[in-house]
Order: structure tokens, then sequence, then C-alpha cells
């Protein structure tokens, strides 16, 4: 009995098959361009063959492809763009289109491979890419492959400044946005003064070579820097260093140079003193600053001893 | 109190049940993401040819061959069967098209279920139930008030016991089907 019935089954399953064929293996709905299709298989697909692009090109003739439409104008619209199939090395239509995938599917770009394009082509992105509306991309040239590559629009892209055309290249605010830290906010001079166009990171700047930030000196930026210019520092903008007492301080040792105070205290200690100012000294004076200097260490060997 | 059959060998059956299923909607999902969706139809001929290869088994169980460890070979059987329909699973997606492919997933997982009866649950749920009874009745219980506790543990193994009436013949159908869609495929794509 059990036999019986398991036989019928697989009769039944057979049977199914052979009478209702189209709904026990149509994998999906056609699309809607396509739906005049339904049912007959053969149209596409030969038997043992699969699907040729004969019969696909026998419908959609690869010259015409984005001139017209096939059954009229208005529902495949005529678009020069799709022209690009006439360029295809491999013309198997297969590699990018499928169907059964509904009424409107949405078109997988993945399965398309540029290497199936001529090099003249591929070269011309902007012959079916349209150019991004973006202010950075309308301000670089159509060689789009100088910073992408056709495998993928974002993996590997790389940027040259140099692509720039007709832009004032030290007005970097026109593509980047000022970094919104503390520090970065402060400064209103253009970013090439620390940063170069090869790499925002690491900095060209190093404030340790112009002045040491020791723990007595963590103020923020315009305590010293009261202007836009960073080149322009003062001392002044604390209550340690009131000028008056910074004159007096100096005149003692015959120093009347104080304005470039880093120019001798650049490690932020004040009985820490070189004198790399000699440029800006006259000689005299650097003598004064060197005696200075040594009367300064001397004093530090007794306070050791 | 001793726990009840239901819960000490039919839920830790249904984990089973539910991690080939999990696995299967995962590694779905992992291929989506990653836009590798081609290789689930290569998945479907590599798990068909598992499935396949676990019936060494039942050739050696029905001594149509002779060498090897049946009990290896059960095994090997029960691996390879679940790992292939993990494949198949995956195959098959969640795409409701046409009947005789999910026609065929519904007999995979009816097939794939009875045969984690028989590996999980029988043998153990029917010692354990024995072992119950003993115990009842050596409680000084009659085998009367004996039968009446141990109720829905027996029709819990009653009903486990018809797995094999289940797994044969819906294995036969799921072939049946498996075989049409492989004919249809061969006729209709390349």
């Amino acid at each position: 009995m059990r036999k019986t019935i398991v036989i019928l089954i697989i009769i039944a399953c057979i049977a199914l098959s052979y009478f209702f064929p189209h709904a026990m293996i149509n994998p999906g709905e056609l699309t809607a361009e396509h739906q005049m299709l339904n049912n007959k298989c053969q149209s596409c697909h030969t038997l043992l063959k699969g699907i040729s692009n004969e019969k696909c090109i026998s419908c959609h003739a690869i010259e015409k492809i984005g001139m017209d439409s096939l059954i009229n104008s208005d529902t495949i619209p005529s678009n020069q763009k799709t022209r690009f199939h006439m360029h295809l090395l491999q013309q198997t239509c297969t590699s990018c289109h499928t169907d059964h995938q509904g009424k409107h599917p949405v078109i997988d770009k993945n399965r398309f491979n540029h290497e199936m394009l001529e090099q003249t082509v591929i070269s011309n992105c902007v012959s079916c890419h349209n150019k991004p509306v973006d202010n950075l991309h309308q301000l670089v040239t159509n060689k789009c492959n100088s910073c992408h590559n056709t495998n993928g629009w974002k993996s590997g892209a790389t940027f040259n400044h140099d692509l720039l055309v007709e832009v004032n290249k030290n007005d970097c605010n026109n593509c980047h946005l000022k970094p919104a830290d503390s520090y970065h906010q402060l400064i209103t001079s253009n970013c090439n003064q620390c940063h170069s166009t090869k790499q925002w990171v690491p900095s060209t700047f190093d404030h340790s070579s112009y002045f040491v930030l020791d723990r007595n000196h963590q103020a923020t930026c315009n305590t010293c820097h009261t202007g836009k210019d960073f080149k322009v520092v003062t001392c002044y903008g604390c209550h340690e260093h009131s000028e008056s007492k910074i004159i007096a301080e100096h005149n003692e040792e015959g120093i009347y140079q104080i304005s470039r105070c880093a120019s001798c205290h650049k490690s932020g200690n004040e009985h820490d003193i070189i004198s790399n100012g000699k440029q800006s000294m006259d000689a005299e004076e650097s003598k004064r600053v060197k005696n200075f200097q040594k009367a300064n260490d001397r004093r530090k060997e007794d306070g050791d001893d | 109190m001793e726990k009840p059959l239901l819960i000490k060998y039919v839920l830790p059956f249904i984990q089973w049940y539910a991690l080939m299923i999990g696995l299967a909607i995962g590694i779905d999902f992992l291929l989506h993401f990653f836009h590798l969706v081609f290789i689930g139809r290569y998945l479907g001929i590599i798990g068909t040819f598992f499935v396949v290869g676990s019936f060494v088994y039942s050739l050696r169980k029905r001594k149509i061959i002779q060498s090897g460890s049946p009990k290896k070979l059960l095994q090997l059987h029960e691996y390879l069967a679940w790992i292939g329909s993990i494949m198949l699973l995956v195959h098959a997606g969640i795409h409701f098209n046409a009947w005789l492919p999910w026609m065929a997933i519904l007999m995979l997982l009816i097939t794939v279920g009875s045969g984690l009866v028989g590996k999980f649950l029988l043998k153990k749920a029917n010692e354990s139930l024995k072992e119950r009874r003993l115990a009842l009745l050596n409680a000084g219980e009659t085998k009367e008030l004996a039968d009446k506790q141990l109720f829905f543990d027996s029709i819990t193994v009653d009903m486990m016991k018809k797995w094999r009436v289940v797994h044969l013949p819906i294995t036969l159908l799921l072939s049946v089907l498996a075989l049409l869609h492989i004919i249809s495929i061969i006729l209709f794509s390349k």
C-alpha cells in the first residue's frame, strides 16, 4: 500500500511537470518589456544550449541598442550612452543581462566587466558615465582614470592635486573643510603653512622646533599668537610675563632686543638660554647674551652644589 | 523530578534543525552582502554531490556494496547529508517561483527532520522511557499508574517511531523532484 502511494506521488510530480511545465520550472517573472514572451521558453532558450546571443540579437540588433525601441519609443527611451554595446569585445549578452527577476528588476552592475570593452571606450569614461556634480569634480579634468580605476569608483581611488585646473591651489578651503578641533578653528592662515598636498598627516609643523610647550606653557594658541600670522609671537599675553617686568630684568643684563623671546628662551625655561638669534642681534648684544648665559650656567652649578 | 522527554530530547533536536536553517540564512546573507550570489548556483551542484555521496550508507545497509563499516558510513551519511542540505538551502534562497524546486526543498526539509529524529531522539528516548517505567514499577507503582504517569512520554516516543515511515519515501520523492529540477536546468541553461 505504502509503495503504491509513493509511486503515485512520483507519477503525480512527473505529470505536473509535463502538463504544467511553466508553473513547475519557470524561475521567475519576465521583465515588463519581455512579457509578450511569457510561456514561450524557446523564444530565448535553445534546448541543451541555453541562451544564445543569436536569439537576443535577432530582436536587439547591437548597432541599434540605444538608438530606438523594439516596441515603441515610449517604453524604451533612446539612450546614446547604451550605444557602448557596439564596442564590446565579447558580445555575450548573459554576461550582464538576465531575466526571470520580476517585471522591474534591478540590474546587478557588478556583473559588468570593463575588460569586455575596447580600450578606447575604457579610456573615455564620460562616454558612459556622468561626471559627478560635486564641487571637486567640476574642478578636475575628464581624465577619471588618474584617480579612479575600473574595479570600483571608490576602491583604490587616489587624488593628485596637480589635476586641478583653473583653481587657486593655495585656497584649500575651496574643497576641504577646516578640521573641527579647537586648534584648527583658531587658525585663519592657509593650511600649507603646516600641511602639504601629498598628505594631511603628519603635518610638517613641529611646535618644539620654535618653542617647547612644556607644562608651564599649556596656553591656548591665541595667548601667544594674537594675530592671524602664526610667525608673530608675543610672550606678554599672560600674567607671568608683563612687558615692564621683562624689560627691567633684561636691561639689567644689557639686553634691549626683547621682542623675540623664543630666540633665546626656546625651551620655555627662563634659565635655559640659547643664543641662536645671532642674525638678529648685533655683535655687542650677542656678546652680552653669551656672558649672561655663562653667568646663568655658573649660577645653576652653584645652586646644584 | 526528571524532565519530560520533550524537553530532554526534542528541544536539542530542534536546535540542530534550527542551526541548519540559521547557517543557510547566514551564508545566503553573506553572499548577498558581498555580491557573490552566483556562488549559490554552484552550491546547488556541490550540495547535491554531498547528499548523493551520503547514500553510500544506504547502499551498504541494503548490501548492494559489501565493504565499509556500517557505523562509520552512517556517521558519514549524517554529516554529508546535513552539510549538503545547508548548501542546497542556500542554493534555493528565499525565492518563491517555480513549484518544482520548492517542492524539492520542502521534501529536503522533511527528510532532514526525519533523519535527525532517527539520529538524536528515537534510541535515547526509548531507553529513557523504559528506565522510567522500570523505576516506577520498582518504587511500588502499579503498571496502570506507571503508564498513566508516562502517558505523554509514550506518545512522544510513538510519534518518533514513525520517522522511518517518513524518511525513506520522502527521500525517494526528493530524489525524483531534484532529478526533474536538474533535467530542466540542463535543458534550458548552459
